[in-house]
Parts: C-alpha cells; structure tokens; sequence
C-alpha cells in the first residue's frame, strides 16, 4: 500500500471515531434513554460501558435516535 | 433479564469467574515470563517489552481457543454451561489482553520511525503474495477489531437495540476473527520460533476446535431426525409419546424448515415454544421448568409456558406453538404463533406430574 | 392451580442457572475440571515459552563511551578506528536515537572526530547510537599520514541470508531479526539506519556485510521489501578500510528464497 492511500485510510478512520466519539458522548448522557426505556435512570457506570460501542457504531446509534426522536410514543 | 440496566448484574458466580479467569490468565503471563527469563539469560535475555508482548498475544490466542470450545462442550455435556454463563467477561478480557498485545506491537515495532506508527503498520510490508514474507500484522489487525466489536456490543442494551439476529450475526464473527488470527500466528511468530513444539500446541489448538464443533454439530443433527409430519393436509408435525416427556423438561422437535421447537410437559400439561431464548439464542429445549416458567440453560431468562412472555416485570416474548395429544402423542402445528401469544395447554392423560 | 417447582428443584437433577446456587454435582465436577483447565493453560505457556530461539548474545550499554578516529558518511555514517581494541582498524557504525540514521554525519564527511555514544554490542563488534547533545561529536585536527578512505572492489559474490538493522540486530531490541521483526528493520533502515548482510558460512559462523548501492550510496530503497526475509543476493563486495566489508548490490540482484 503507497503511503498515501494508508494515510487517506488512517484520515478516513480518525474522522469517523472522532465523530463516533462526539455522538457517543451525547447519547449516553442524553439519548440512550429515549432508544430504550430500560436504561431510563441508569448509572454512569453503564453509560461508559456502552459508549465505545456507540463510538464505534455511531451511524446505527443515530438512526435509532432519529427514529425515536420521530416517534415519540412508541 | 433488562429491566433497568446496570453495568454488570453481579452475583457470587460472576465474581467467582471473573476470580478464576484473571487468575488462570495471571498464571499463564507469569509462567511464560519465568520461563522465557530462565531460558535465555544474561546478554542472551529477550528484550523486556518483546517478552511481555509474546506472553499477553500467546495469552490471548490460548484464551479464544478455550472460549471457543466452552459452546460445544456445553452442547455435549450440560455440567459444562456455568463455564458459558459468563462466557462474555472471558471475551472483553481477552479482547484487552489482546489489544495491549497489538500496542506494543505497534509501538514497539513501528514507533520511533520516519513514519507515524500506523502508516508504518500498513505499508512497511506489502508481500501479500509471499508467504514467507506475508504482512501477518494487518491479519492480527483485523482480528483485534472484530474483538473489539464484539467486547464492546457485550452487553445486553446491544442485544435489545441492534435486534437479536444482527448481534448474533455480529457475534458470530468470531470465528472469521479466529481463522486470522491462527494466521496472524502461523504466517508470523510461528515462523521465528525453534522446533516444533509452537507449531504442535496451534495443531492441536485448531484440531480440538473444530472437533468439539463438529461432535457438537453432529449431535444436534441426530437429534433433529426423526420427527415425520402425521397428517400431510394439516402438516402437524409428530413430537412422540407425551409420557415420553420427562416432568418439567422437554423434548425438542425440529420442523422441515429446520426450525427447532421445543415440547415442554409441565404439571400434567404439554405447551410447544421455539428452542431459541430472546437473550442470545441459548437452547429453550434443553432447559427446565423452574416456579412455572421455562428456564433457559445459557443465562437463567424465563418465560411462561402457556404464552412464550417472561414474568412481570420482564417484556421479553417468544414465539409459541399450537400442540394437541392424540392417542398418547403429542402433536405440533409447526407454523409459529406471534411471539407472546396465548396457547391452550394439551392436556395428558396421565395424572398429573409428581 | 398453576404449577410452582420450587428453585430447590434445579439442583435435584444438576440443572445449572446462574443466579441460583450451583447443584452440588455440577460443583464437583466444576471443581475437578477448572484445576485441570489451569493447568493445561499453564503447560501451554511452558511449551511456548521454551519454543523461542535463542535472540543472541548481544547488550545494549547505559553508560556512554567515546571513540576517536575517521567517519565516513557515505554508504552510511561510520567512524573507522585504528585500534578497535586488539590493535586492528576497526569500524563503528553510527546511528540516532530511535529509528533513525545520523544525518548530522554529513557535515563532519571524511574529518577526524570524537564521538561519544551508548555502544550497542553484539559478538566482537559494536556500534554507537551517537548522545543527541551537539557536541557528541567533535572535530579533531587531522592527520595527513592518514589517507582518506576510498571504497576498493574485491569481486562479485552470491550469498544467502537475511537483511537486518545494524541497531536492533547490535541489540536495541532482542531478536533483531527474523520474521516478527521484519517490519521494524525495514522502518529502521528507511530511517537510515546502516543495513547488514547477515550470512552463515558452513561451519555456521556468522558473517556480516554492510550494505550500499552499487553507486557507493546507501542502499536502494526499492530493496526494503526484501528485509527481514531469507534471501540470496548478488553483489560486489568491497572494503572501505576497518573490518566490516562492505556488499554492493542493486535490488534487481536480490532474490526472495
């Protein structure tokens, strides 16, 4: 691999956590509860649990966010 | 079972797995050093930080080999299951060994250069045609972050909120994650070690995986045979004598989809649910009755006979199935009712269970 | 009447949950069982462990040391010694610290120079990862009766082995060479740390060259990817005074074995 494609990857890879990890922090302190009612009034101790799996699967964390967002009743 | 989430739900058993995992990892970092240090001393002495990224990645490749093995044993002889019971803190705590293993490797192996450590990882060495020469980094790589993913999506709010079957897809991974890292070991370190003992113990390793998977694979397939459709316009499927049944245990059928299902003979009464648990997919069939409710094997989740729902205040449900006994058989309509909903039990004739 | 078993009722027939006490036969067989598990982990990490090769005997010095004589930038930075301690002219190969060769050489090319270092040792030989302080070397007057070097041919030669980092192969990192190490080398010598020729004569006794491009330069880089991998090679070999000879090989003359 030349230099820089891995560096394009590398830059690929960093933005995606980078924003992995801004998403991640707002939904464990404001999302996560309005995904799933049972981790209503769940410690921080789980909330830093799940937060590099969000971090890393942020885009599915976020659609299941918007979903919510949209349908509030559910 | 989810109601309110905690980081771990902790109890005695847990704490002593968790106990005897980081001692038995412990006990292998340790053995290796001691004897790495005896062995090669003095100005013949392995570097510090090599010695310890052999002993955590060997530590780690000894690990999934047992983990991997705990689900076929536990298949073949049920006194393995407390060893699945908390099969995931095994997993996390071998993904972190792992992880740091890869750190130092990095650090160690491509710091300190011309070039940042992770370029240098993958590019310094693109002899993917060689085998000799093949770059066995990047196939550790890709093995360390498919642990990753699934260290990370270990606990239960993931189950909930990726769907049971994408996080078990996800999950299965682990054995593509196994298949590269024995690559990552036989295209690397095993190329730089002396005699064959290294190339033995990964023989053997890999031999007694995939035998334990297949015995375990075999077995289940005898099991599903036999199990004819009794009445070819209704398609009910024969699940055998109900007094067949033991009390509170069940017989499973497995439909011509290939679906299993498991046939529960409870107080007198026989009720037919999925053999798959809402949790991780354990085996409902091979299960008990517990206080009225169907226990599942891998984790302890329950759910009613009669309507596939856990106890309040649990949500779970599962599918359910319509059974009748005719002249002492029991019979199943294999197609499955929505999961959760209400079934009449069949009643025996016999009296009902001690 | 809805049916209760009560929880007792898991341990009367070894059916296992979690949460509940462990059924006493399930217990015993747990208690034979774990012990064994341990131990096989433990004589697995016994037969690894004495599965390593041997890295050689090689050490890497804490404290520093000076050497005194001519350096040489090109191939690579090297100081060629009088006496290299049993009255024979000896050379010292230089390097930075980390993976990097010693750049700063250039402006010091064929001068006569102290220079002050963690010797890195291996065998008889050592080399010098130069102190990072400006003054690590220094120019001392010359010595006309000395002739500046020039690199003399001693004919074309084909060999088998490895290409290593004369750092980590000296001791900077124990083993030094070999498959595991393959991409920290090649890091190390696209750094400009001097490349090494390691070759086992028939008795088994080691010999090293030191690598350079058939121009006299350092070694081409279109040859990185051969590092760390068993080779055979082509090249003209030649001396440049001291007693680490010196292989001229163009990376169309290097075979993958």
């Amino acid at each position: 691999m030349a230099i820089e494609t891995a560096r394009i990857i590398l830059f690929a890879a960093g933005a995606y956590l980078t924003i992995g990890v801004v998403v991640a922090a707002v939904f464990v302190i404001a999302g996560v509860d309005s995904i799933d009612h049972a981790a209503k009034g769940s410690p921080w101790s789980f909330r830093l649990l799940i937060s590099p799996g969000a971090a890393a699967l942020w885009p599915v964390i976020l659609r299941r966010w918007i979903d919510a967002a949209r349908k509030p009743h559910r | 079972m989810s109601v309110g989430y905690t980081w771990v739900q902790w109890n005695r058993h847990k704490r002593v797995y968790d106990a005897v995992m980081v001692a038995g990892a412990a006990a292998y970092i340790a053995a290796f050093v001691v004897v790495s240090r005896a062995t090669w001393t003095a100005d013949h002495a392995l570097s510090d930080e090599i010695l310890l990224l052999r002993a955590l990645g060997s530590c780690a490749i000894v690990l999934l080999h047992l983990i991997l093995c705990i689900g076929p044993l536990a298949r073949l002889d049920a006194r393995f299951l407390p060893l699945l019971y908390n099969r995931r803190h095994l997993g996390v705590m071998t993904f972190l060994i792992a992880l740091t293993h890869g750190s130092l490797a990095v650090g160690y192996y491509h710091g300190f250069g011309v070039l940042n450590p992770l370029v240098s990882l993958l590019t310094s060495n693109t002899n993917f045609l060689s085998l000799t020469a093949f770059p066995f980094q990047v196939l550790g790589l890709g093995a360390l972050i498919i642990m990753f993913l699934m260290a990370a999506t270990s606990h239960d709010f993931w189950l909930r909120n990726l769907s049971a079957s994408t996080w078990k897809r996800l999950h299965m991974l682990v054995y593509p994650a196994y298949v590269l890292l024995v690559a990552h070991v036989a295209l690397g370190a095993l190329q730089n070690g002396r005699g064959p003992s290294a190339w033995i113990c990964l023989g053997l390793g890999v031999c007694l995986v995939v035998g334990l998977h297949l015995g375990g694979a075999l077995r289940e397939l005898r099991r599903d045979r036999g199990h004819p459709v009794v009445n070819p316009v209704e398609d009910w499927l024969d699940a055998g004598p109900a007094a067949g049944i033991p009390a509170n245990r069940a017989r499973t059928v497995c439909t011509r989809g290939g679906e299993r299902i498991a046939v529960f003979r409870h107080d007198g009464k026989i009720s037919a649910v999925t053999n798959v648990c809402a949790h991780q997919g354990g085996p409902l069939g091979e299960g008990k009755i517990l206080d009225g409710c169907i226990t599942c094997p891998w984790h302890g989740w329950q759910y009613r006979p009669g309507d596939g729902r856990s106890p309040p205040p649990f949500e779970e449900k599962i599918t359910t199935y319509q059974v009748r006994i005719i002249g002492g058989r029991v019979q199943v309509n294999p197609r499955g009712l929505p999961p959760g909903t209400p079934v009449q039990p069949a009643l025996c004739e016999e009296s009902p269970d001690a | 009447m809805p049916d209760v078993v009560p929880s007792k009722a898991s341990r009367e027939d070894g059916f296992y949950v979690g949460y509940l006490p462990v059924p006493g036969g399930v217990r015993t067989f747990l208690k034979r069982v774990l012990p064994l598990v341990v131990c096989v982990v433990v004589v697995g990490a016994l037969v690894l462990a004495r599965s390593q090769r041997d890295p050689g005997g090689a050490a890497w010095d804490s404290a520093t040391v000076s050497a005194s004589g001519r350096l040489v930038a090109t191939p690579y930075p090297a100081l060629l010694v009088n006496d290299r301690g049993d009255g024979r002219p000896g050379t010292v190969l230089l390097v930075e610290t980390g993976k990097h060769g010693l750049a700063r050489a250039e402006e010091f090319h064929n001068h006569r120079v102290t220079v002050s270092g963690r010797p890195l040792r291996r065998d008889a030989r050592f080399i010098l990862e130069v102190d990072p302080g400006p003054d690590a070397v220094k120019s001392l007057p010359d010595d006309p009766s000395r002739p500046i070097p020039v690199i003399i041919p001693l004919g074309r030669m084909t060999l088998r082995g490895e290409i290593v980092d004369s750092k980590c192969y000296h001791g900077a990192m124990k083993p030094g060479d070999g498959k595991t190490h393959k991409e920290c080398a090649t890091l190390c010598i696209a750094g400009g740390i001097p490349p090494l020729f390691l070759t086992a004569g028939p008795q088994g006794e080691t010999t090293l060259y030191l690598l350079a491009d058939p121009s006299g330069g350092p070694l081409s880089p279109a040859a990185l990817p051969f590092v760390g991998d068993p080779v055979e090679l082509s090249g003209e070999a030649a001396t440049l005074g001291g007693d680490l000879p010196l292989l001229l090989v163009a990376p169309g003359d290097i075979r993958r074995l």
